[in-house]
Parts: C-alpha cells; structure tokens; sequence
C-alpha cells in the first residue's frame, strides 16, 4: 500500500508517513480553494452510531498508522475502562428502570460501588475482574441486557465484560481489536489521506453522525467526490443517542435522504454501506424484525438476506434524483477486519472507476 | 429491465447477491423535503422513471446466492415510539436538516451572541476582575450528591423500587468529585513519574525532548534543580487539560480556541467559557441567596437555550437522558414569573442538571477533544515554546531569590557559569567528573593543576582560568569591602 499521510492530530513520525500532513482545514485545504484532481475526497456519512469511525480506525490500521501501534493504543487505556464502566452503570441503571432486581447480594454491593465510586484507576486491580464478571453474570443483568433496546448500551458491552481480565490488569495494553471494539463519540472531522496509484491520493474524511455534528458536513460538500453513507442494520430496534424518542432507522432514512439527493452530490459515486451486518444476524435470531416493518413478510424474517433486501429497498426508494447507476450497495462488518479491508477494496475500485468514467 | 445487483462481502462464504427489481415510483411524498415536494410529484415521478431504466450491476465476482425481491408497498413502524415513517406528518420533531446547515455559516456570530447574552446577564461584573479570580475557582464542582436516594433505594437488599422512571442511564453521576478525578487523572500527560511524557511515540520522544530541556537548564544547586524542575513541571502539566487551559485564559487557550474553530468543532469551548462565567456570578453571589437563584434560572435557561436545544447552532453532542432532565426542569423554569425567585427544590434540579452536563462535557472534551489537540503541532510548538520561557525567567527569579535570602560567598559560585562566560564549557564535564563545581574547591589551582587534573592544555585557557578565577576572588573581596 502506499503512503499515507495522515493530519497533525494523528501519530507523526509513522514510518509510512510522507512529510506533507493533510490541511486542517474542513474546507479540505488547498482543495478548498482549487480542485486538485489528483486528490480524491471520500466522505463518511451516517447517523450516529452507524460504524463510520469503526471503518475509519480499520483503513488507519491496515495502512499501519494509528493504532497499529502500541504506544497508540495505551494512550486508549482510559477510554477502553470507561467504556467498561459506562456500560456497567447503564446496565445498573437499567435494572432499576425496568424494575429487574439484581439477584445474588454480592453482585448488589458491586452494583452499589460502580454507581457511587468506582473509577477506571480502580480497574488496575484484578480483583475488579471477577467481581464485574459476576455481576455481568448475574441474571437480573442478563435479563437487562437482553431487553438493551430499551436504554442505551454500546454494542460492544458483552466482548468487553468477556474480556475482563485482561481489561482489569495493571499491564493492560489494549489490543488493535480493543480498540476498534471501543466506543468513542467523534467530535468534529478527522483525516487521512493514502496514495491509490496513478498519482493519485485519497482523502478519507470521518466527521461525527449525531444530530448537532451533522451541521458540520456541509463544509464539506462543495469538495466532495465520493460519499460513502454507512448506516446500520442492527438498529431497527434502537432510538436516537441524542433523541430516545426518536426511531434510529427513521433517522438514517431522513438523513440519508438528504444526503443522496442533495444537489452538490448529483455527479458524485456513492457507496451505501449496510453495517453491523454481524450483530445483525444475532439480533434478528432472537427479535422480530417484522414488529417493526409492517410490510415486511413475518414468515422470512428470520432470514437476514431477506431482511437485508428489505432494508436495501427502503433506503434505495429515498432515492429521487441521484442517479442509480453512480450508486452502490455493500454490505458490511466493520468490526471485522478482513471484512473491513475487503469491502474499503471494493469501494475504492468502485470510486477510481466512477471517477475514470468522468 | 435490469436487475440491481448488490454485493454483500463477508469473509466467510455467506457472500450473497441480491437481486432487486426496480423500485415503485416513489409516492410517499410526505416524506420528501419541503424543497423536494415543491418541484412537483410530476417531475419526481418523471426522475423514478429514468431511474429504472438505468439499474445498475455492481461486482458480483463473489456472490454465491441471488434472490428476487418482490415489489411491496413499504410502510414501518416502531413499535415502542409509533413513528409511522408512512404518514409522517409530524415535521415539528424533525431534526435539522442538511439543508438548514447553510445557517452554520453564522457559528461565529452565534458565538459572539452567546458572549453577549452572558454580558447582558453581567452587567454588574467586571471581565477583568473575573479572569483575575479564577485561579481560586475551582471550575467542576459538582459539589452536591446527585440522585442519592435512588441509588440507596435500588441498593437496599430489599431490592430495586423504581421511583424515579427519568433516571439517565447514560449519566448517573452519584459521585462526580471521584469520577472527575479519575478524569483528570487519566487525561493527565502522565499521572506516573515523568509528568510531559504522554504516551504516544512521538509524544513519547516530545516528551523527552521536554525533559531534557528542563535538564539543560542546570540551575545552580540540586535545591534549585528540583524546584525549579517541579514548577515547570506543574505549569506546563496544566496546559494539557481543559480545565488548566481556561483557567490560565492565555496564548494556550487562544490556541485551541483556533484549533476548534478551524473544525467548526467549538459549541463546547464556547459552552465551558459561559458555564465558568457564570458560576463565577454564582459565586460573587454567595451571600445573596436571592441574587444566587436568580442567577441560577438565568444560567439554566442560557445553557439550554444555546447549547441543549437543537435548534440551537451551538447545540452540544449530548446523551438524550441529559437533554430529556433538561427540558422537564425547564417546564418548571418556565412557569416563573420574571424574578420569581425560585424555591429550592427547582434550584437543586437545575444545578442537578448544570453538574452533569459540564461532568459529561468535561469528559468529552478531555477523551474526545484533547486528546487530539495534545498531538498537533501547534500545541507541541506552543509547549516547547512555553517550556523555554518558563525555564528562563524560573531560574532567573529563583536565582534572584537565593541571591536576596542568602547571598552567596564568592566560592559558592559555579565553575560552569565561569567557564561557559569565558568560552571553556568544554571543560565542564571534566570539572563535574572530578567533583568539581564551586569556586572555592578550584581557588588555589595553579596552571599546573588545571593541566595535570582537568586536562587542559591549551596554554590561553591555561592562562585565563587563572586570571579569571583570582579576578573572581579579588573583584568579590573588592565588593565586599
């Protein structure tokens, strides 16, 4: 793969790093000001939650930038424990919301400490381990945690608690995997660019999908030649982290919406990614998908292509003036490694080969 | 016609092709946008016409199963909310939309308002008395116990009794003071042994880098050394969280200040300036219960008003179970009458409110914001820069201090500071190896000694550090007579 250049807030002195960092600039820089076309902008788009920066931290690690390296990875100490400790207070939380008691008495007085006092340095020790390990075993927890669409809980709550005792050591280094597993809301835009051949270079942009950072994409729309719009397939049970009145799907419909049909995209390749397709599968095993689309057939919904297709209709009849043939589909797991690197693969030909047609 | 292929790539081979056949035309137009709607149902339908003509095969080389989808009408609910996105005529709850952003283009201006909406509720506070009082203000204070009884309730081996359904989930902040430790904590260059060195490798190497600076400066005594090295060491440590940048309110803050609005990235900066401020008033008011609370529904209803509300331009990213206390306090707000005051109850909640918000934004914005701002070169540069001037006027102030509480004798004086003013700190380490440092221990040193002992050889430095160690000698006597 080629070089990379990455924005100053990203590691510097990364071996594959050329000397020119990416402007800082929203507006794209030099981009802004003058199309450079040996420069191709790739915007990620999607709600919030919809596995953009997933996807954006899987391109940095096999372009081996980022958390590809260690000294990278151990400054996400903290934020991994919090992750830990956000899900277990809301999962605390939940019990008493939905009324579920927490059974065993010990696994109540570890509830109590994580709502009154524990904090991630507490984790060092790993007698923390086993006593949230416990808890997260406890029935009343499981029986929250199977009712988590009802409050919000990160997707990644169960690896975490099952890898507690790596997590709970005072030589923890998390792994890439860790990493790409941990939740953190992004705030604002980051950047990276890598050579694609031809001389050319591709500028992945990620930028945050709640409702306030949706304000920020518009400075990048008159510099854009690709979106990628990733939403989520295993949301059609969730609502909003900014809005818990508010249906997820409903949202990224709307948003995307907006998206492909926005004037400044007519000419532009767009990717629409269906993500999460793993937690998906699972979700579907267990829930209803049918409950929450009355057009839906009942009889297939427990088959996820059927249901994928479903989904692909949905957002592909939002489509009113963007052109279909400059539109893809793919579905995807972002979590996946493999899967991340195959379909970015796929994308990118996707986006060289529109970009030769024009 | 056509079929519209699309690929799904999985590692395993559950690789699947999906066939679908063109779509209806599209008539649920009230979903469409206002401007949509406004070019007509016949042109859209016209524009769906083209499209299904135009399906499009996208990469199949992987597909191991194709289906046909059957043309159905679409309509979807969710169940717990009855969003029926088919009849969507609720267009209040809508959120904003991509083609409001425009409005974005008056962040700036938004900013400035805010600034004025606080200057208008301050009108009898003076800026520059403000910013000089802040260092003794302690900018998280979330000082009161938050939702305690719940917790207590839930904890009790009697088991949970849900009596407060609007509980967060996302926030339950019982123990701020603790958490905002460990935030404080965590963001920390290093709460370990060496305080610049954060953790990344080219941080790792910047840190070292810093420490090495501070070591150069090799003040005059292990005393100085230590001291001067701890300070530094504090003042530079601060400018690493948020909270010692806005309490400093200098060049460091200007600079992130930029850096932010360079990313269209500053609602929350902008928010923990008016949340000091305000509290600042709060503060002035101490005695006043009255003027306190008053300044409290004013604080309540800016905060929400300019960074809770989504209309708001300078709304924050925050969890709904926030926003959600925010508007049920506000209900209560609102049926006050102006300068009513408010009785204590409604003040706890408010505050309760205002403490988790600025814990949830101080965490942000140290896990999410810092962190990145900490790697860019600017703030590298504007440390080093710091480091220096710090180092600098450190050493000449302690030195100044030393010099007034005990002045030095005329032997106390360093080896290296005469042989650095007289061009022969290449002989420095030969000195510090011999265990060499003041004055005194080289006063009766002859030419021969500096040859035989040091090494020196050159018969001009031979000459001259003799002349310049008596001149030393005879200049100090000299004075104190």
């Amino acid at each position: 793969m080629g070089n990379i250049v990455v924005s100053p807030h990203d590691k510097e002195g990364q071996h594959h790093m050329m000397a020119t960092p990416t402007s800082n600039n929203p507006n794209g820089g030099s981009a802004a000001t003058a199309k450079n076309k040996s420069e191709i902008t790739v915007l990620l788009l999607g709600a919030g939650e919809s596995g953009k920066s997933t996807l954006f931290k899987q391109v940095q690690f096999f372009h081996g930038v980022g958390i590809t390296h260690d000294q990278e990875r151990i400054e996400l100490i903290e934020i991994v424990r919090l992750n830990v400790l956000e899900n277990a207070k809301n999962l605390v939380a939940a019990t008493q919301h939905l009324n579920i008691p927490i059974e065993q008495p010990e696994n109540r007085e570890t509830a109590k400490l994580i709502i009154n006092s524990l904090n991630t340095n507490d984790l060092e020790d790993p007698s923390w381990s086993k006593r949230l390990y416990s808890l997260w075993k406890d029935a009343g927890i499981q029986k929250a945690y199977e009712n988590r669409e009802k409050f919000q809980l990160y997707d990644s709550t169960e690896y975490l608690f099952e890898n507690l005792d790596r997590i709970c050591s005072d030589k923890y280094v998390p792994t890439v995997v860790d990493v790409i597993r941990t939740r953190t809301k992004t705030i604002g835009i980051t950047d990276m660019k890598f050579d694609v051949g031809d001389g050319k270079q591709l500028r992945l942009v990620d930028v945050g999908g709640q409702r306030n950072e949706r304000r920020k994409w518009i400075h990048f729309f008159n510099t854009v030649d690709a979106v990628v719009f990733l939403t989520s397939l295993s949301e059609f049970d969730l609502n909003l982290y900014e809005d818990n009145g508010y249906w997820r799907v409903k949202e990224s419909l709307r948003v995307f919406n907006e998206v492909v049909n926005n004037a400044l995209f007519y000419k532009v390749p767009f990717v629409l990614l269906f993500n999460k397709r793993d937690l998906f599968e699972k979700k579907i095993a267990t829930k209803s998908f049918s409950k929450y689309f009355s057009g839906f057939n009942e009889a297939e919904e427990k088959n996820p292509v059927a249901c994928i297709e479903y989904m692909t209709k949905l957002f592909l009849n939002e489509i009113t003036e963007h052109p279909l043939d400059t539109v893809s589909v793919k579905t995807l797991s972002a979590i996946d490694h493999d899967n991340s690197k195959q379909v970015f693969e796929e994308v990118k030909q996707f986006i060289m080969t529109q970009q030769h047609r024009e | 016609m056509k079929p519209l292929l699309i690929t799904s790539s999985t590692t395993s081979s559950t690789n699947t092709m999906l066939q679908i056949l063109p779509h209806q035309p599209y008539t649920n137009f009230s979903k469409l946008p206002k401007s949509t709607l406004e070019k007509g149902q016949e042109k859209t339908q016209k524009k769906t016409a083209q499209q299904k003509s135009k399906m499009q095969t996208l990469n199949s080389t992987q597909c191991s199963s194709s289906m046909v989808l059957k043309e159905e009408s679409i309509s979807y609910s969710h169940p717990e909310t009855s969003h029926q996105i088919i009849s969507t005529n609720n267009q209040q709850e809508a959120a904003p939309t991509i083609h409001s952003m425009d409005l974005t283009k008056n962040r700036r201006v938004v900013a400035k308002s805010t600034k004025t909406i606080l200057a208008s509720v301050t009108p009898n506070i003076n800026k520059q008395k403000a910013t000089k009082t802040t260092s003794s203000i302690t900018l998280v204070s979330p000082t009161r116990t938050l939702s305690a009884t719940t917790i207590n309730n839930f904890t009790q081996d009697s088991q949970p009794v849900s009596n407060n359904n609007t509980m967060p989930f996302t926030t339950v902040v019982t123990n701020a003071t603790n958490r905002k430790k460990n935030v404080l904590m965590s963001d920390s260059p290093s709460s370990s042994t060496s305080s610049l060195n954060s953790s990344s490798s080219s941080s790792s190497n910047f840190g070292q880098q810093v420490e090495i600076l501070v070591t150069m400066d090799s003040p005059p005594s292990p005393q100085v050394t230590s001291v001067q090295k701890n300070s530094v060491r504090k003042t530079i440590k601060e400018y690493y969280k948020i909270e010692g940048l806005l309490e400093k309110n200098d060049e460091g803050l200007q600079l992130l200040r930029a850096y932010l609005s360079e990313r269209r990235n500053d609602e929350m900066l902008i928010y923990l300036e008016s949340n000091r401020e305000f509290r600042l008033m709060r503060k002035n008011y101490a005695n006043d219960v009255n003027m306190s609370r008053i300044t409290l529904v004013r604080e309540f209803k800016t905060i929400y008003e300019n960074f809770v509300n989504f209309e708001s331009l300078t709304c924050m990213n925050i969890a709904s179970s926030i926003r959600e206390s925010f508007t049920q306090t506000l209900k209560e707000v609102q049926v006050l009458s102006q300068d009513e005051i408010p009785n204590q109850t409604l003040c706890e909640r408010m505050e309760k409110c205002l403490d988790t918000l600025l814990f949830n934004i101080q965490l942000q914005f140290n896990n999410e914001i810092m962190t990145h701002f900490k790697k860019s070169s600017e703030f590298k540069t504007f440390v080093i820069t710091k480091l220096i001037e710090l180092s600098a006027s450190e050493t000449s102030s302690i030195m100044e201090d030393m010099e007034k509480t005990s002045p030095r004798t005329p032997g106390e004086h360093l080896i290296s500071n005469i042989l650095v003013d007289n061009e022969m700190e290449e002989y420095s380490k030969t000195f510090t190896k011999k265990k060499l440092v003041t004055l005194d221990q080289i006063r009766h040193f002859t030419a021969d000694d500096y040859r035989d002992k040091i090494g020196m050889k050159k018969i001009g430095h031979l000459k001259r550090i003799v002349r310049v160690v008596n001149e030393h000698f005879n200049k100090q006597s000299g004075s104190t007579c």
